[in-house]
Order: structure tokens, then sequence, then C-alpha cells
């Protein structure tokens, strides 16, 4: 099983959302980090065909998955993010039609679903119309949908948005149950979501891919970029006018900034051991 | 202000205000029309009608006069009488009309007085009315006129009857009274029944000294007459309450709640809101009635005259004028629009749930509906009736119905129940709205309406995971879509389609052309012309005898009582034979055309065909199909526009039969519900037609029909009615795969819905109903009408046609959605 995604480029008119991206994906969990408009979305949009790109190849097994077509949807679990449903039918019915249209046994479909309610708590609201749930609720059953028919690539496109952090934690641990022998990429800017399931984590800015590695190779390539160092607060805005500032906190009465970058102050010392992803994103796309 | 302005710029409010208002005026002054300009254009009745087919078979004079030069005719006499004491003018009325009668006698025998039987019938009237004759004669009296003058004089006299009688009712009234109270069972003591009679006999006392005086009705009756403004209002008012929620609609009802002027205030306002919205459309809806009835009918001037001079208000026992009524009448309506809104916006506001309230105010107001009209008069059940929405929507009926309703033993009229009620309910209703303003929280918990919903849901969640997709799109479109409210409107309307007109005969021989092929009807073979000779024969015998007895006569030998009767025979033989000879020409020629085209050829009455099918019947299919059409776009309209709207395409589009799995479900949905809805509308015309004709016709060549003698398939009428159904489901068929890929272009259900109207309807409706030529090129009614397909090389270019577009709408459809990726 292995995605490939060879030199992908996408125009919306004079804007590239999409630059020469380039990519190998194996089975394991794929974190894709990057901020508002750094071109998640349309890759996540390529990848399930609901856009034609410009150039490049994506494959699927070695095949071309435009040409594949309907093979390569059956093997696919797509997310959106934008919470589009039905709203006038209730959870119970939009997973037996989603089921329908991804070709599964009514048998399998309602075993699936069975399960899938169970899991993603939403047993005891199944013969609720989808218009009363929460922005949780529609998120569990969307991501429900995407596992319909046990997929071979998880495409899931902000999958926790809008939610408090115990839905958050919940849903990115059931994510990682699920993802095993399996394809998954996760399209977030939220660094906690991916930091403690993804294998592997792309960073991209502007349509580009910056870096790809594992937790940890990434959180050792800023290692020696991040101090922490106390600053007067009449000099703060100087500071974060002359660096990069992660966080300012309180530490003994006095205040702290955490600074990012290549060109650090003397002061302070570096915080290598205490490393965090938000400081990766923040050294690789905080600029 | 800010509540005023987030009001009117509501989406749907200035829409549907406007159009209720166009469509309620352009409606009004088409009633009008259809009703003839309220005028009674009877034709007096005749001395000397002596048969059936006399051919006069017309008994009005609707289509052989001009119906609003008929209305201002009868305005001029009108002007003439109008001071005039009452019975003064009747008698004088009287006598005019018994001399246009004979006027119209005298006409009608003119036109006869070349045969011998009805120059004698015309000497006997020029000797009993020799003025009448002698205008006749020298052209001084037209026809024309006279009977502009009849009708006019007619009208005259049947208001004047009522005025006349008027004070004999209500002189019945006290009698009846006391004829009542004669017997026991009317008059125990503290009874209903006693106190209704004596309140009854009460309240008409009073109008025995109010002075009636002639006048022009048609105004004021119009304005009452007219219910389709009364559903038009509630539209407006049901949208306006409706756009109180769009708050909960877009979640930002908790967040208006907790602002400081979120609750109390901004009930006053909608309140005010409300009040002012009854009022504008009261008075424009209303209003423009008035005053359009005004311009039709006049009477403007005569509004000082007493309420009981219109008949129509015979039964109200208030003694006060028309101008002063309709003052009262104003008030009154904004009070009872005013009620309505505030009730609608109160039943709208209880519901928590936005998504219940459509719902739940439908299920209203059709509870409220069959009380208001299935209930008894008199029943235990009377406040469900008379205390009830649709009192107050329908309040014509209050001043044109003397009723007492039995309240705890005692009577009650039901208007003055009505006007006292409508302030004290319409500002506890206020008070009420307010309350729930102010304290219903948006966070409170589940509610009733909830629980009950995820009961019932559970069953239909049963039924609908067994749905293939197929099922699933049709349950998206009749359900999601409420597509099964326009189903139920086109049933509903679809029941009230006229699909057979009356031919009428327009003179004798036509009638008696009809009778022989009735007699002759079959099969065309030698025995077909046996019959037709000895019919001949006959006829030339009565002719001869006729012959005989005018020479017989002008010797004197025989007396004109013998000689009359022989005449009229003679002269109806005379008339017979023409016709007969018109249909043995007619049987010769299928004869001949059925050697050439090899067909049987047969004779019948071709009337009960053209009756659903031809000519005469084209406003009737012309009807059908617009209603056809109609339905099919508000059915699929929203198919693919919905998809857009619930912002679902791109994940439906991502699944394994996404696309085109799921584009020929749509298709095949679409096909489905075209096909229902034409088979119904044709269906019903097709029985009409089975009813109507004899059944051994149905298997006749069509050839023999003479609007299809040229058609170029052998077929019988079955075989060619049944294509004719075939073509028509496959060009609403066609339609429908016009409305998928408009659906497709928009992003909105009512963008999809107006752009169908727009492409499929309103070309017709301007074509057929405002005679705009340009628009027939783009009429999609027009090859439903089948008339079409009658002509050779129309009917072909028109079947070509209509294949091309099936195909190019499939072909467009599928491009759309198979190769439509997120922009």
């Amino acid at each position: 099983m292995k995605l490939e995604i060879r030199n992908l480029t996408k125009r919306y008119g004079n804007h590239l959302a999409l630059n020469g991206f380039s990519v190998t994906f194996e089975p394991g969990i794929y974190g894709i980090l990057g901020a508002n408009g750094a071109g998640k979305s349309t890759l996540m949009s390529l990848l399930s065909d609901n856009l034609l790109r410009d150039e490049g190849e994506i494959l699927w097994d070695g095949q071309d998955i435009v040409r594949l077509g309907k093979a390569f949807r059956k093997q696919l679990g797509f997310m959106p993010q934008q919470q589009g449903f039905y709203e006038y039918m209730t959870a119970q019915t939009f997973l037996f039609y989603i089921a329908g249209l991804k070709g599964i046994p009514k048998k399998q479909a309602a075993q699936e679903i069975e399960t899938l309610l169970e899991v993603t708590s939403l047993s005891s609201v199944r013969h609720k119309r989808m218009g009363g749930f929460s922005g949780g609720m529609k998120q569990r059953v969307l991501l429900a949908q995407a596992l319909l028919g046990q997929p071979g690539l998880l495409l899931l496109d902000e999958p926790t948005a809008g939610l408090d952090p115990k839905e958050r934690i919940r849903i990115r641990n059931f994510i990682s149950s699920v993802s095993r022998d399996r394809i998954t990429l996760l399209a977030t800017h939220i660094v906690s979501d991916i930091e403690s399931i993804s294998d592997q984590i792309l960073l991209m800015k502007k349509g580009k891919l910056l870096g790809m590695g594992t937790p940890e190779q990434l959180l050792e390539s800023v290692a020696d970029k991040v101090k922490e160092m106390p600053c007067p607060v009449e000099k703060l805005e100087a500071v974060q006018k002359q660096y990069l500032v992660g966080n300012v906190f309180q530490r003994q009465g006095e205040t702290w900034v955490r600074i990012i970058g290549d060109d650090l102050p003397d002061e302070g010392s570096f915080v290598q051991d205490r490393v965090s992803l938000e400081d990766v994103y923040l050294y690789y796309l905080g600029e | 202000m800010g509540e005023w302005k987030k009001t009117i710029y509501n989406r749907w409010l200035p829409v549907v205000f406007v159009a209720a208002v166009l469509l309620n005026i352009l409606l009004f002054l088409g009633e009008q029309k259809t009703e003839h300009y309220r005028l009674d254009f009877s034709k007096p009745v005749s001395e000397t009608v002596e048969t059936v087919t006399d051919g006069r078979s017309n008994d009005t004079y609707i289509g052989e006069l001009s119906e609003k030069e008929a209305y201002r005719h009868y305005l001029e006499w009108l002007n003439r009488y109008q001071d005039m004491p009452l019975q003064q003018a009747q008698e004088e009325l009287t006598d005019k009309k018994e001399e246009l009668t004979h006027m119209s006698e005298l006409f009608r025998l003119s036109e006869d007085r070349e045969s011998v039987y009805g120059k004698e019938r015309w000497k006997e009237y020029q000797s009993r009315y020799p003025k009448l004759a002698q205008k006749i004669s020298s052209g001084e009296a037209n026809e024309y006129q006279m009977k502009l003058d009849y009708v006019a004089v007619n009208n005259l006299l049947r208001q004047l009857e009522y005025l006349t009688a008027y004070p004999d009712y209500l002189q019945s009234i006290q009698e009846n009274k006391e004829n009542m109270l004669s017997f026991s069972i009317f008059n125990r003591d503290n009874s209903f029944s006693k106190r209704n009679v004596c309140k009854t006999a009460d309240d008409f006392s009073g109008l025995a000294s109010v002075p009636l005086q002639l006048g022009a009705d048609g105004a004021v009756e119009s304005f009452l007459d007219f219910p389709l403004t009364d559903y038009f209002l509630l539209l407006i008012l049901g949208v306006c309450s409706l756009s109180f929620l769009t708050e909960r609609k877009k979640g930002l009802w908790s967040l208006i709640y907790a602002l400081p002027n979120g609750r109390f205030r901004l009930g006053l306002q909608r309140l005010g809101i409300l009040f002012g919205i009854s009022c504008v459309s009261v008075l424009l809806l209303y209003g423009s009635n008035l005053l359009a009835g005004f311009s039709v009918y006049g009477g403007i001037h005569d509004l000082h005259r007493s309420l009981q001079s219109v008949p129509m208000f015979g039964n109200l026992p208030k003694a006060i004028g028309i101008g002063t009524f309709l003052l009262q009448y104003f008030l009154f309506r904004i009070a009872a629009a005013f009620l309505i809104a505030v009730l609608l916006w109160l039943l709208f506001s209880l519901i928590s749930n936005v998504k219940y309230t459509l719902m739940i105010g439908t299920a209203f107001l059709i509870f409220e509906y069959g009380c208001y009209c299935f209930l008894p008069e008199q029943s235990a059940f009377n406040l469900l009736k008379y205390f009830n929405i649709f009192t107050y929507i329908g309040i014509s009926d209050l001043y044109t119905h003397y009723l007492n309703i039995n309240l705890f033993g005692f009577p009650f009229g039901i208007r003055q129940i009505s006007e006292m009620a409508v302030v004290p309910i319409a500002l506890l209703l206020g008070v009420g709205c307010l309350l729930v303003q102010v304290y219903k929280r948006p966070a409170a918990g589940k509610n009733l309406l909830e629980r009950i919903a995820y009961f019932l849901n559970r069953f239909s969640d049963l039924l609908l995971k067994k749905l293939h997709l197929l099922g699933m799109e049709l349950y998206k479109i009749l359900f999601l879509q409420k597509g099964f409210v326009v189903f139920l409107l086109f049933l509903y309307l679809a029941c009230g389609l006229s699909h057979t007109v009356t031919i009428r005969v327009t003179s004798e021989q036509e009638a008696y052309e009809k009778q022989f092929v009735s007699e002759l009807s079959g099969e065309i073979q030698a025995d077909t012309f046996t019959k037709i000779e000895k019919l001949q024969t006959d006829l030339e015998r009565t002719i001869a005898e006729y012959t005989e007895a005018t020479e017989k006569y002008s010797k004197g030998e025989i007396s004109f009582s013998d000689y009359s009767v022989l005449a009229y025979e003679g002269e109806k033989a005379q008339i017979k034979q023409e016709a007969l000879q018109k249909v043995r020409e007619r049987a010769e020629y299928l004869r001949e055309l059925g050697e050439q085209k090899h067909f049987t050829p047969y004779l019948f009455d071709e009337s009960t065909f053209n009756s659903v099918y031809g000519e005469p019947a084209k406003p009737n299919q012309q009807q059908s199909a617009l209603l056809a059409i109609a339905t099919i776009v508000l059915l699929l309209g929203g198919t693919m526009a919905y998809e857009r709207q619930s912002g679902i395409t791109s994940l439906l589009s991502s699944t394994f039969r996404g696309r085109k799995k799921l584009l020929w479900s749509k298709v095949a949905a679409a096909a489905l519900l075209t096909l229902l809805v034409g088979g119904i509308v044709y269906g019903m015309e097709t029985y009409a037609f089975y009813q109507t004709c004899t059944q051994d016709i149905w298997k006749v060549a069509v050839q023999n029909l003479s609007v299809l003698e040229n058609f170029p398939l052998p077929c019988s009428i079955q075989g060619f009615l049944t294509g004719l159904f075939i073509f028509r489901l496959f060009c609403l068929f066609t339609y429908g795969m016009v409305v998928l890929p408009l659906s497709s272009l928009v992003k909105r259900m009512e963008s999809a819905y107006l752009l169908g109207v727009a492409v499929l309807v309103l070309p017709s409706l301007l074509y057929h109903y405002f005679d705009l030529n340009l628009f027939q090129y783009g009429a999609a009614v027009l090859p439903l009408e089948g008339a079409a397909l009658f002509l050779p090389t129309q009917g072909g270019i028109t079947v070509a046609v209509m294949v091309f577009m099936c195909l190019l709408a499939i072909t467009l459809f599928s491009f759309a959605v198979l190769n439509k990726r997120k922009e």
C-alpha cells in the first residue's frame, strides 16, 4: 500500500496553492502541519479527487488515482473540513446512506455502523436529526462515515476543529487506534493533535513542503534554536519586535520569554530537552 | 429602527409581499372577467322554441356580447333609474323587459321569414306587436343593442326584486317569530331556541325604517367575494412571523437574548412591526381590490346608501351606510390581521427547535381549518369552530351570514363576538408573545417535541436503512427537500383540472348532422349508403308532401293549421336533407381515403374526441401541461442545489458510488417522479375521454378523424392515444432532465426553483396568458398540447426537437456532475 505524490501543483488564478509538492506515504499516521492557507485542504481535495491538479501525479500503488477512478475511491475514507450534512437526516440514516455510496453490503454496513456508533459514543443519539447535533457530535459522525468500509487511505481534514480538549483527545486517540495498516493523513494546524499520535509530520508553508520527519527528528532539529530568558515588561515590546517570541510567562515573580529562531540573544538559556512541536511549528512556519 | 430594517431586508419578506400584492390584483381582475362582471347574461325565454334541435342550445348571451360593454350599458341604465322610487322603477323596467322579450322573439322570427312557416309566425307576431315589428323592419331597432338593453334591464330587475321584497322579508322574520313561539318546543322559558328566535327578530326589527336604494353593487360584492386575498394576507403574515426566528436558525438566539435590549424591548419592536405589516398588507391587498372594483364596476359615489341595499348584506342587521361599513371592515381587518400575525408568532416562538416550526405551524393550520369547515354550525364544539384563526382569516362570512351560536343557553351573534373579541385576544396574544420573548431561555433543556421526534425517527430509520441509492434519492427529494408538499398540492390542483369542454352546435343543420352520424355510426360499408338512401327517400317524401300542401293551401283547399304542421316538417326536412348530404359526403370521403391509405373507414361523432384533444380543448390542455411542468420544476429543482447547499458535494464525490452511480440514481429518481406526475395528469385526461366516448371507437383507425386524416402511421385511436400519452411522458421526462443541470448551476434551492420557473414555466405563461408571441419558441407547454403532433410535418419536427433536447440535457447534466470539481 503506497501513496506517491510527485511534483503536485495547483493554481487558483495567480495564486499558487500547491507548489511542486512531492512525498511518498506508506502505512502509518502522517500529520500535515501548516498555518491557514498553507495548502492543506487543497492537498486533501486533490487526494480525494475533488479537485483537478494542474501538474504532477498522484499514484496509488503505482497507478494514477484519476485513472483508477472508482477503484481508488473504494479505498478512500474522507473527512472534509466543512461540516456538510443533510440536517434532517438522522445519524444512523446518514451512515447507511454513505455506506450505500461506498458500495458496502447492507449486512456488513449494519455491523460496521453499530460498531462505529458505539466507538464514537453516538449510539444514544443515532435517531436524532443531525441538524440538532453539537459541533463535536457532527465531527464524530463525519469521522465515523470516513471509517466505513475499512478504507486503506484515510484523509482527515481538521478533524478536531471546534472541539473541546476532552473531545479532541478522544478523537485523536480513536484515530490512533484505527490507523494501523492504513495510511492516515491528518491535516491540521493544531500541534497537540498530531504531536502524540503521528509517525511522521509534514510541515507545509505556502503550498510547499518545508520538511518531513518523525516528531523526534523535528524536535532534534530545533534543539539549539529555542531559548528562555527573563524580560522586563518595559522591554517586552522591543523583544517581540526583534525576535520570534513563542511564549511569555511568569516565573518566580519575573516575566520570561521563550524565543525561537536562528538568531538568538546572548542572554538566557537553551531549552534543549524541553523543546516542543509548538517550537518546531513556530521555527519553520511562524514567520 | 434596526429591527424594522432587518425584517424588511429579510430575503423572503419583500419578495413574497410584492409577489402577493401583484398576483392578488391580477387574479382579482381576472376573476371579474371570469365571472362576467357579475352580470346575468341569460337570454329571454322564447315562446316559439319547439324542439331541442332548434340549434339555439346556448341560452345566454355569453359569446354574443362584449361583457365589458354590457356592464357599461348596465351602468347607463342604472343612472336612469337610480333616483326613482323602487316600485316605480320596477314597474317601468318590468314593462321594458317584456318589450325586449318580444323584440328578441321578433328578431329571431325575422331571420326565418323566408320560409312559409316562418312567414306565418312573423305575421302573427307582427299583428300582436306592430310598433316593435315596424322598428325591426325599418332597421331602427338593432339586435345587438337590444341584447345589451335586455341584459341591463334584467340585471336591474333582479336587484329591484330583492330591494322591493326586502321589507316583506323583514316582516316575515317578525311573523316567523310569532309563529315559532306558538309552538311549545320553541316557547320553553330559558331555552336557547326561544331566546334565539326573539333575538333574531329584535336584531332585524331595527332595519324596518332603513331606506333602500338601487346602485352599483359590483365593487363591494366583488371586494368581499374574493377569498384568495385572505390567503395572500396569511402568507405575508406567516413569512413575517417566521422572519423573527432567523436568529434561532443562525444560532444567534443566545447572543441576542443576553443583550440588554434583546428581550422585552425587542419583543415590543416586533409587535410594532407585526402591527405595521398588518396595516400595510391589509391596505394594499384589500385596498387595491376595492379600488380595482370601483374602477371596474363604478359605485364610488353610492357609498351613502344603506348597507342592506346590497343583496349580499341582506342578512346583516346593522343600520349603517356602505361607506361606514367599509371603514369598519378595514379597521376590523387590520385588527384581525394583527391577531393572526401575533398568534403565528406566539406559536412559532413557543417551539424551541426551529426545524419543527413550519411543521407544527402547518399542522395547527390544518387542524384549525378542519374545525372551521367540518364542524356543524351548532355543536358541542362551537368554540373550536368559531374561536378559530380562520374566522379571522375569512371574515367576509361574518357579514354575509347571520348566525347566533349557543353559549351556555344564550344566543350570541358570531359576528359581534368576533368583533368584540379581536382586540382583547390580540392584546392577550401580544402579551403572551412578550412573555415568551422575555422568559423563554435559549439554552433550556430537551423538550417534548424532541423526544417525540426521536421516538418517531426510530421507525423511519428502520425503513430508510433498507433503501438503496434510488430509494434514498427519492427520500431526499420528497422529504428532505419537502417535495411531498409540492406533490400534495399538485394532487389537489390536478383533481380540479377540467379535461373536457362542451362543444355546442352552432346551427340546426349541425345538430341534424350529429343526429345522423349517431344513427349511422359504425364501419362504412354498402349497408351504410343503403341506410342513407332510405333516409334520403323519407326526407324527399316529406318535402314532396310539403310542396303539395303549399299548393293546396295557396288554393285554399286546406286550413292553415293543417298546412302549418306539414310546412314545419317540410322546412325541417330541407335542413335535414342538407345535413344528410354532408354526412354522405363525409362517408364517401372516408371510404375513398380508406381505400387509398388502407384503413377501415368508420363513421362516428368526432366531438367526443375534440372535446378532450381538439382545438376547443386547448385551454384545458395548456392548464394541464402548465401544472405538470410547474410540479416537475418544484419537485426536481432542488435536486443538485440541495447537495451544494448542504455542503456535502465533496464528501459524496469522494465515495465509490458518489459519481456516476449517484448521478444515474438522481436521473432515475427524476424520471420516476416525472412519469408519476405525467401519468396522473394525462391518465386523468385519458380517463375523461374514456368516460365520454363509446367503447367501439377505440379500435377505429385514427385517420377517420378529420384532424388526423394525414397521420402517417397506421394505428387505431387507442394506439394513437397511447403514443400521445408516451410522447407526453417523454416530453415531461425531458423537462425533468433540463431541470437537473439547471439545479447544478446554483448553490441554493430557492435560486434553483426560480431558475427552473424562469426557463420552463414563465415563457409558457407569457405566451398563453398574456399573448406575447415572442415567447412562443420557449413555451414548454406547446409540445405537450398534443396538437403539434396532429400535423405531419410539425409533428415530426416536434418529436425530433424533443429527442435532441432530452439527449442534450442528459449530456449536459452528466458533464456538469462528473467533471465538476470543487472550486
